[in-house]
């Protein structure tokens, strides 16, 4: 049985795991919210997910699309851009470790479409959001 | 010997979709509008209603769509609705908008060929 937390954790796994990625985003990586404090960093999130019901009535292969975004405080968009570079070089096509609890192996990680705007939390305060929607294609290693 | 990917059939789906038009799309506008409205209602029940803004921005577009096309846009107008889907440094993403109208578009996908089927013409259901 396919453990979608397990994706999950392959998912934030690859990229915590990459010391260019730390270099560019050096508060690290975080599901859905990073700590109060953290200037810039990588969060993932669920964004979609479904079934392929069409293929052996959906037990064949389980797709997630997950938002992967950098964030970094201030005007620029020059470190957001580069750790977005970065995390795509990762998942783009890129491969997954899953674990035995998984229960399933990667078929296929692809960027689906870009994510990116700024946000003003105060008016003196700016942040840069950027990234894109990753789908990731799993199919069970055992029925 | 160099690769080749060969296509056919496309002038006999070109008469066989010629048969039901318009007839077909004037069908299947209903069809879409309900899927359409269903999305519409839940959207607007999944989002918070703090400032109202959310909520309000809502709205379903019919567009004219080209020769048998019958096309019906659900927007999520509002100036912070996309804060809300990917999510703030002091909020997270709450994926809202994009498994709504994903689920929409593929059950009047659906719906659609239940239809075509309906008219005697076999398709294929497989998505993406």
């Amino acid at each position: 049985m396919i453990d979608p937390n397990e994706v999950d954790r392959a998912v934030i796994g690859v990229l915590a795991a990459d010391a260019t990625l730390a270099g560019l985003l050096p508060g690290g990586v975080y599901w859905d919210l990073a700590p109060i404090g953290t200037t810039a960093f990588a969060v993932v999130g669920l964004s979609t997910s479904r079934g392929l019901a069409e293929l052996n009535d959906g037990t064949t292969a389980r797709t997630f699309v997950y938002l992967v975004k950098a964030v970094a405080r201030g005007t620029s968009s020059s470190p957001t851009a580069a750790a977005d570079a970065r995390i795509q070089a990762l998942l783009d096509h890129g491969s997954l470790t899953l674990s035995a609890a998984a229960g399933c192996s990667l078929m296929v990680m692809r960027w689906i479409d870009r994510v990116r705007y700024t946000e003003s939390t105060t008016a003196s305060e700016i942040w840069q959001h950027r990234g894109g929607r990753y789908e990731v294609t799993v199919t069970p290693t055992s029925s | 010997m160099p690769n080749q990917l060969r296509l056919s059939g496309f002038v006999e789906l070109k008469r066989e979709l010629g048969t039901f038009a318009p007839d077909a799309r004037d069908a299947t506008r209903p069809i879409l509008a309900a899927r359409a409205t269903d999305a519409r209602d839940e959207l607007v029940a999944a989002y918070p209603s703090i400032t109202g803004a959310l909520r309000a921005g809502v709205a379903l577009i019919p567009r004219i769509g080209r020769g048998i096309a019958a096309v019906i846009t659900l927007r999520s107008g509002s100036d912070h609705a996309h804060l809300y889907e990917f999510g703030t440094v002091h909020a997270g993403p709450h994926a809202t908008f994009l498994p709504i109208t994903e689920r929409a578009r593929r059950a009047s996908t659906d719906d659609v060929v239940d239809y075509v089927e309906g008219q005697g013409i076999k398709v294929s259901r497989l998505h993406d």
